[in-house]
């Protein structure tokens, strides 16, 4: 169990921003499927709005709770484009932390108390909201790799094996433009090769991420046949 | 006899959690201010009590609901009806602290088991004898304030079952009688069940260090990465004669794994965990460790324990508290 | 000496570990000069102090009432130890008037008349039912009571209802000693430090800002509860004895403010520009009573009901 947390960071973490929108809306659906309880709770609460930053993201996602519904989002990009004004609600609290931090404390690994004291999450804002935050998420045992497997259903495994590709793919390419940095600085001049290798790992990962978006897809229509929904 | 591992559930995961790791007994509350964890988010509505209950008694275990705060003068049914849910779900005790609140659940629910919460204070022969002559009481939850030799004495004389705290985090002051919280903050432990609520509770960063502010006090002042407790007003830091000091307790848990044996020698019945509002992984961890402690010690095998539980304990830093001399 | 239909004044238990000379002359001032009805005497915070004074208590007890005082005995208000748990019961047998401050005594005073004093916790119908069911015959509210709470029991008490209205508020009791740890000592080692601080020892926050007084094993509010503006408004609810914490001001000067403004003989601000004069730099505090922080100093009426 511990050892498959950085597989779950890692595959997320490697996941394009749209696809990840996308993951939210069967993240919700899951959620409401094999949670109930827990969406339940969160409902309950006080109304508040958390977001959640990981600091090995580039994503920002947005925690809406109480008042009888709860919503997980991925918040627009601030520097790509305007907030939209479904996004401008101010949150009560943020958290900042690295994603396995973020699973631990999803995954109720990490206590109350020392979540306050703890140097890999930040907390600001409402110390009531992050409190019941952590307290409802300690309701349910939750895993997120089951979490992972179960929203892709059948598919779970492709979808595994492309996220490990991808990553071997963005690997590579650190490598190679580390390689290519090292070059710069010892003022050899640009390496001839340089746009070419770009180019090419941009259409790798390219067909890599429509691969995952297919499976996305194919997954959303088992989805809809499984739940019934339109 | 084996003592009672008695352990916290501050939700029905934890409590399953509980179960799990081998408490004999869970303890848990209702879902507003009839207990003395009223934080958001956590505790039991009817129907969970009752789920609780039946997964405890599928493996042969007990479930305790804590009402053990103070109702509020006109403002009985919350409390009241606490202890009629508590009835219902088929608890195998309750735990009260006022004496109106015991007075109802005698009358109303005799065959209820009743247990004394240690938030009635009572530390002696004679205050425990009135709770007992007056509303039955089978069971104390002696405060954290009494030594071994006093606990001992106690057993003997009192004729009911007490149970002790062996873990968690140590209040220094007798309780259900601190008015500290609400003085600061203007809600009342006593009566709306949290101290240091979390509405009022804030950390700012200072620099290299984080403050603590409970309402508009400043409780604390750490570095990143030193021990600090969650901020109750009695695991603060004070300045008397010009020196700071955490004047009325170090952020500590009390831990008792060690001296189970004395403690067993003592006469007490049963061990309680304090800690329904921490993680059920606090809840593994420390239920799984008093469990094989007090298997080893029913195999003779005291000494074969090994402390391990120093990440989990407040401050991560342990104390025997008033068990043994200096404390006080 | 006084109109009962405005209200009862007390003196409480003198919670501080004064010198013996200094508590005579106290009482004896007391006993001879202040306008209160009844004085509640003896040690309620740490039964280590109780030999310094022990031999003057008879005398005392005799002068106050010679100055027509009703004497209520005080207990301690946390008994852990065998001679403390033998001392209470004894006074219990006694048949003096006792107030009870752990619930202890009440397994020996019962149905006997006895005061249940503010350390236990009285916060309801149903508690009160069962203690002056018990024997009961004067209630005195915990200090954390909102006027919500007062304003309930007090009007439906079968009993004399009492509020603290002045001095530091009790916070909270316990066994460990706070004076003894301030001075890095230990409450069996303790040196009777607390004598040191005639009014309660400073302890401030970490900002610098004045919070709370340490008495030996107990917690007190750094500033003194002050109720004046709403006395008029507490007797309207039903209290009928309105007490006095002993603090080292002049406490009959005190007393003579509270009994001028429970009679009407001044109003409420005159009477807070005397007791200002008394209390000096120490701040005021009544939000208990209000529904606010207990530190808080509200400067309005009471809300009607």
């Amino acid at each position: 169990m511990q050892r498959s947390r950085p597989l779950a960071a890692a595959s997320l973490s490697l996941i394009p921003g749209p696809l990840l929108a996308r993951l939210t809306v069967l993240l919700n659906r899951a959620m409401r499927r094999r949670h109930p309880r827990l969406v339940a709770n969160f409902a309950r609460l006080d109304p508040a709005v958390v977001h959640v930053f990981p600091s090995d993201l580039p994503h920002r996602f947005a925690i809406e709770f109480g008042g009888g519904k709860m919503d997980v989002r991925v918040l627009p990009e601030p520097d790509v484009r305007p907030a939209r004004g479904d996004g401008a609600k101010p949150p009560d609290a943020e958290i900042r932390g690295n994603l396995m931090a973020l699973i631990d404390l999803l995954e109720g690994r990490i206590d109350g108390d020392a979540m306050f004291f703890s140097r890999e999450i930040e907390i600001t804002g409402s110390t009531a909201v992050i409190v019941a935050v952590r307290n409802t998420l300690d309701r349910e045992e939750i895993l997120i790799t089951d979490e992972i497997a179960a929203m892709f259903g059948p598919l779970e495994r492709p979808a595994r094996r492309i996220a490990q590709r991808i990553d071997t793919a963005i690997g590579r390419a650190r490598a190679r433009i580390e390689t290519i940095h090292g070059r710069l600085h010892e003022n050899a001049g640009p390496s001839r090769d340089l746009g070419a290798e770009c180019d090419a790992l941009r259409a790798e990962v390219k067909t890599l991420k429509t691969r995952l978006a297919k499976l996305d897809v194919r997954q959303m229509r088992t989805d809809s046949a499984a739940t019934g929904a339109p | 006899m084996s003592l009672e591992l008695v352990c916290p559930a501050g939700t029905p995961a934890a409590l399953r959690a509980a179960v799990d790791a081998g408490a004999d007994t869970v303890y848990c509350g209702f879902r507003d201010c009839t207990n003395a964890r009223n934080y958001p988010g956590l505790n039991f509505d009817p129907d969970e009590m009752a789920e609780g209950v039946a997964y405890a008694h599928r493996f042969g275990r007990k479930v305790l609901a804590a009402v053990n705060t103070f109702p509020r003068a006109g403002d009985a049914k919350p409390w009241h009806d606490a202890i009629d849910n508590a009835a219902r779900a088929g608890v195998d005790a309750v735990i009260l602290a006022d004496i109106g609140v015991l007075d109802y659940a005698a009358t109303r629910h005799p065959d209820l088991r009743r247990h004394l919460s240690v938030q009635a204070s009572a530390s002696n022969e004679l205050s425990i004898a009135f709770y007992r002559d007056r509303f039955d009481i089978r069971r104390v939850v002696l405060p954290r304030v009494l030594s071994i030799e006093q606990v001992a004495a106690l057993v003997r004389r009192i004729g009911i079952e007490t149970e002790v705290f062996a873990f968690g985090s140590v209040g220094p002051m007798s309780e259900g009688r601190c008015f500290l919280s609400s003085y600061i903050t203007g809600l009342s432990p006593t009566s709306e069940g949290a101290c240091a609520p979390a509405s009022h509770v804030s950390y700012k960063e200072d620099g290299p260090e984080t403050l603590s502010r409970l309402g508009d006090v400043t409780l604390n002042r750490f570095s990143h990465g030193e021990a600090a407790a969650y901020p109750t007003p009695c695991k603060g830091r004070y300045v008397t004669h010009g020196r700071t000091s955490y004047l009325f307790e170090e952020p500590v848990a009390l831990n008792a794994i060690d001296i189970l044996a004395d403690l067993q020698a003592a006469g007490v019945t049963a061990l309680k965990i304090e800690g329904r509002q921490r993680s059920r992984a606090y809840v593994t961890e420390v239920v799984g460790s008093f469990r094989k402690a007090i298997d080893a010690l029913d195999r003779g095998q005291a000494a074969a324990v090994e402390n391990t539980l120093a990440s989990v304990a407040e401050g991560q830093r342990q104390t025997h508290g008033a068990y043994t001399k200096g404390w006080r | 000496m006084t109109n009962t239909a405005n209200g009862k004044l007390t003196l409480g238990p003198l919670l501080f570990h004064w010198a013996p000379e200094t508590r005579r002359d106290f009482y004896a001032r007391i006993a001879d000069e202040a306008e209160v009805d009844s004085v509640y005497f003896g040690e309620v915070v740490c039964s280590k102090r109780e030999p310094f004074s022990e031999n003057d208590n008879e005398a005392i007890i005799r002068r106050l009432e010679a100055g027509g005082k009703q004497v209520v005995r005080s207990t301690l208000a946390l008994m852990t130890l065998d001679r403390e748990v033998a001392a209470a019961r004894a006074l219990a047998e006694s048949g003096v008037l006792v107030e009870a401050n752990d619930v202890a005594c009440l397994q020996e005073v019962s149905g006997r008349p006895h005061v249940i004093g503010p350390y236990i916790n009285v916060f309801n119908e149903g508690s009160q039912d069962v203690l002056i069911r018990g024997g009961a015959v004067r209630i005195v509210l915990p200090v954390e009571a909102t006027a919500a709470t007062v304003r309930v029991l007090a009007s439906r008490s079968a009993v004399e209802t009492e509020l603290l209205v002045f001095g530091r508020q009790p916070l909270s009791v316990a066994m460990r000693c706070y004076h003894a740890r301030s001075h890095e000592l230990t409450k069996d080692s303790c040196q009777f430090v607390c004598g040191q601080d005639p009014d309660g020892l400073a302890a401030d926050t970490i900002d610098g800002t004045s919070l709370l007084t340490i008495n030996g094993t107990q917690t007190l509010s750094n500033g003194y509860l002050v109720l004046l503006r709403e006395l008029a408004s507490l007797r309207g609810m039903g209290v009928t004895h309105f007490r006095l914490s002993p603090q080292h001001v002049d406490m009959v000067a005190v007393a003579r403010t509270y009994r001028a403004v429970l009679d009407h003989a001044i109003t409420p601000e005159e009477a807070s520009g005397d007791l200002a004069a008394l209390t000096a730099e120490t701040p005021w505090q009544n939000g208990f009573l209000h529904g606010r922080e207990g530190l808080a100093w509200v400067e309005s009426e009471l809300q009607p009901a």
